[in-house]
């Protein structure tokens, strides 16, 4: 147990910055290989959709494909359609605030 | 050390990200390689990846306005929240405030999904993503099924590259 605060932050500054610092010093200082290049690019999608699928189907920590239960799931269809078809940000994010809200006013 | 550990395998997904942004961004002096990293948040990586894959290379003025304004309303609202949170009530349920993030994730995943390869590598992703997160009790699901993801794409569209002009 550490109880030196100062200490614990000084290593949480450490630990959240090596990995996001490392890579530049690897990789901006040489040539990649055209099959690295490659990976590398599957790595917005891969991460995006990561980060977003517990979200949507698991938002409570288990799956869920209840309406009244994971509202966030159903909310989600229509607002793939709005997202693929305007392609902006503003437009998809308070569409999604607007349906999750009316969702919730028709189950409760 | 555990809650150094913790934090560590929580942050190791941006070493993915930082990894794709890098090699875009290799002009840069070291201190603004350093100071870019710093702010490197899942946000803001969404958005510089959308504009890579959009634009290009973004105006370094562009770049460091962003993650400024980013962090500032970061800090800036958790400040708020600590002084202020407690004299309001809002209902971040009725407003559909806690959508917000799943929302703007949606909008920020749907604009790179540009070819038939980045959709099917995002649906690998989001299954092994969902399937590790719902059965290892680690924080390491979004690295594991970004590499795995990352992986099959690379492996299950080689050649296809060749034959659409690639790079």
């Amino acid at each position: 147990m550490i109880k030196d605060y100062g200490l614990l932050l000084f290593l949480m500054a450490l630990v959240t910055f090596i990995p996001r610092y490392m890579p530049f010093v690897i990789l901006s200082r040489r040539r990649i290989p055209e099959v690295m290049k490659t990976w590398l690019s599957y790595v917005p999608v891969a991460v995006l959709s990561s980060l977003l699928a517990p979200a949507i189907f698991a938002p409570a920590g288990t799956l869920s494909f209840s309406l009244t239960a994971n509202p966030f799931l159903w909310a989600s269809i229509p607002l793939f359609i709005i997202a693929y078809y305007t392609k902006n940000l503003f437009i998809t994010v308070s569409s999604g605030m607007v349906i999750i809200a009316l969702l919730r006013v028709i189950i409760s | 050390m555990a809650i150094a550990t913790t934090v560590f395998l929580v942050n190791l997904r941006h070493l993915l990200m930082s990894a794709y942004l890098a090699p875009h961004l290799k002009k840069m002096k070291n201190w603004q390689q350093a100071l870019f990293s710093y702010q490197l948040t899942d946000e803001s990586f969404a958005l510089h990846s959308v504009y890579l894959r959009q634009k290009g290379i973004p105006p370094e003025a562009e770049l460091f306005g962003l993650n400024m304004t980013a962090q500032l309303a970061w800090i800036a609202g958790t400040a708020l929240g600590v002084w202020a949170g407690g004299m309001m009530a809002i209902d971040t349920e009725k407003y559909g405030i806690d959508f917000v993030l799943p929302a703007m994730f949606i909008a920020l995943l749907l604009m790179q999904l540009n070819d038939r390869k980045q959709v099917l590598v995002a649906l690998v992703a989001a299954i092994f993503s969902l399937l590790f997160y719902l059965t290892a009790e680690n924080q390491l699901y979004i690295i594991i099924a970004t590499v795995i993801a990352a992986t099959f794409g690379t492996l299950a569209f080689r050649g296809r590259d060749q034959e659409e002009g690639g790079h």
